[in-house]
């Protein structure tokens, strides 16, 4: 088995592993190893076909391929060490990793620093507990849309579609255009679980039924879905009896929501944070076992590719800032916690008396909203789920939070009195 | 005649009123940008989306080749225009922005490629 040192070893060629590369390259790091088990880079962005990619990134409305080639023309302008169809099996506490590709066989890198951006994948039928028998026709939404975009199969001509994310309602759109009926988009929330602009485009475009507050209960069919049960739930989420209705259709698609793949991490002891199902991070991005980062999708799953971008890159700049023992971090620690209507936030932890970028997701939509972090406020006319909020930390915002190791983050609606004021 | 206009320009998605006369916008409120009103006008005037899908390919590593429209097409015009663009097919190599079809449907807009075939990627060789 052969052993190569590297400064930097990036797992996944997604946007979030090719923005490290390519920052960390630019931040001096040499000896980059981008390790991909896919046949190209670029990860999801070759199946998401639709426009809306790089809007804050490039200030262009792109398509998901146009996004990919754009990194991909930029990775081939570096010496960046690109590594197709290798698969990380084992990753350790000591950063030792072991890959397997069909042209070395099995071998084992020594980095200095890892970027973990292995993304997410998708939750299935199993996670979400639907009774009934396992016919052929269900698929989770995003390997429909690999089947339609990629390979050229319509996996359907009937479709039940479970969850209203994003890429649950951008396949409703996919196949109406290609010939398809979309009977239903299923919520069981009383909201759209994705972008609202998705929810125009995408299902009042083509007047395909939204049914909010909804699930489905059973499945029917034996070799083939046949039709799906569809019921009405109550504010709990529990199905309410007798209001059912039976829909015939030949698949069921499910965007039920993507969980983080962090198997790896889990094997090299990082701690993970168990709502988002991602590692612990600090601000630099950086997991609870030293010099191992983490970017994009498999730290929080992120509502547009940009903000992987984003991460990716700082990932990148830290990891090269860390081989060159270059990353301060004070001897105590500021913890970061949930406070009132939020669903998430990244980073978990401060560690330098640097500027931070804080990421927050709230709990439920609100309007007038108020984001407070510490002593730090900002205002919206509106906050919702679908979207992540993005806010920087000056130093002096965190002066206070030294003492109690605290930083409580809320969001509230803004009272109207005080908005007369 | 009133309409209610969900703005796509970005996440907030600001519920725009708008008051139509004929072919005319009147008033346009609720909108939280320039950007809203500009598309909240067109929407009642012009409704228009990019149109993304792809063609077939001659390529068995690579058998559909992702294309968009270069500019807004009609609303209603969409399903005729996958049935044209699902006419076509490319051959050999294509390079990202290629026009497939030019000016499709007399609308005024081209459909062109989405990425490059093939790929230029250069695998690592230092195993």
């Amino acid at each position: 088995m052969t052993t190569h040192e590297v400064d930097l070893a990036i797992i996944g060629a997604g946007p979030a592993g090719m923005a490290a590369a390519l920052s960390a390259k630019k931040a001096g790091l040499d000896n980059i190893l981008l390790l991909e088990r896919a046949e190209y880079p670029g990860g999801l962005l070759h199946q998401c076909i639709h426009n809306g990619f790089g809007l804050h990134y490039f200030k262009e409305d792109l398509t998901g391929p146009e996004y990919a080639e754009r990194f991909i023309n930029k990775l081939a302008s570096t010496d960046t060490n690109l590594c197709l169809n290798t698969m990380v099996t084992h990753l350790y506490p000591d950063r030792t990793m072991v890959a397997i590709n069909p042209e070395w066989g099995e071998f084992t890198i020594l980095p200095k620093a890892i970027v973990l951006a292995m993304g997410c994948r998708e939750k299935t039928r199993f996670a979400i507990g639907i009774p009934g028998s396992r016919p052929a026709g269900i698929f989770t939404a995003g390997l429909a849309q690999k089947l339609v975009n990629v390979d050229g199969y319509l996996p359907g001509k009937e479709f039940v579609i479970l969850g209203s994310g994003d890429i649950g309602m951008i396949m409703a759109r996919r196949l109406t255009l290609e010939g398809a009926t979309v009977k239903a988009v299923v919520e069981i929330m009383p909201h759209v679980g994705g972008l609202i602009r998705n929810e125009v485009q995408c299902l009042h475009d083509f007047n395909i039924p939204l049914l909010l507050e909804h699930t489905v209960t059973e499945i029917y069919g034996n070799d083939r879905v046949e039709g799906v049960k569809i019921a009405k739930v109550n504010a709990n989420q529990e199905v309410i009896p007798d209001i059912e209705q039976d829909v015939a259709c030949d698949c069921l698609l499910l965007s039920v929501g993507l969980i983080p793949e962090n198997e790896l991490s889990v094997e090299a002891g990082i701690e993970l944070d168990p709502r988002i199902g991602g590692p612990v991070v600090d601000e630099f991005l950086q997991t609870t076992v030293d010099g191992i980062f983490a970017a994009g999708n498999v730290v929080q799953v992120w509502d547009l590719v940009d903000n992987v971008t984003f991460d990716g890159e700082k990932t990148g700049r830290n990891a090269a800032r860390y081989v060159a023992g270059d990353l301060k971090k004070q001897p105590q620690e500021i913890t970061v916690l949930l406070g009132e209507n939020i669903r998430t936030v990244t980073p978990h932890r401060i560690v330098g008396t640097e500027s931070a970028e804080i990421a927050v997701r709230v709990e439920r939509p609100i309007e007038n909203a108020e984001l407070m972090v510490g002593k730090y406020r900002k205002k919206y006319r509106v906050l919702s789920p679908t979207e992540v909020i993005k806010v920087t930390l000056k130093p002096s915002d965190l002066e206070t939070c030294w003492e109690c190791g605290e930083l409580t983050v809320s969001c509230s609606e803004r009272r109207k009195e005080k908005a007369h004021e | 005649m009133n309409r209610e206009i969900i703005c796509i320009m970005c996440p907030l998605g600001c519920r725009i009123k708008v008051q139509v006369e004929g072919e005319e916008v009147k008033q346009v409120e609720g909108e939280g940008c320039k950007k809203g009103v500009k598309y909240a006008q067109q929407e009642v005037t012009f409704p228009g989306r990019i149109l993304t899908t792809t063609v077939t390919t001659d390529n068995p590593e690579m058998p559909l080749l992702p294309v968009r429209s270069n500019k807004a097409l009609p609303k209603e015009k969409l399903i005729e225009c996958m049935k044209q663009i699902s006419k076509h097919s490319v051959t050999g190599s294509v390079k990202l922005g290629q026009t497939v079809i030019k000016n499709i449907l007399g609308l005024g807009a081209d459909i062109v490629a989405c990425r490059t075939i093939p790929l230029k990627i250069q695998n690592t060789t230092i195993g």
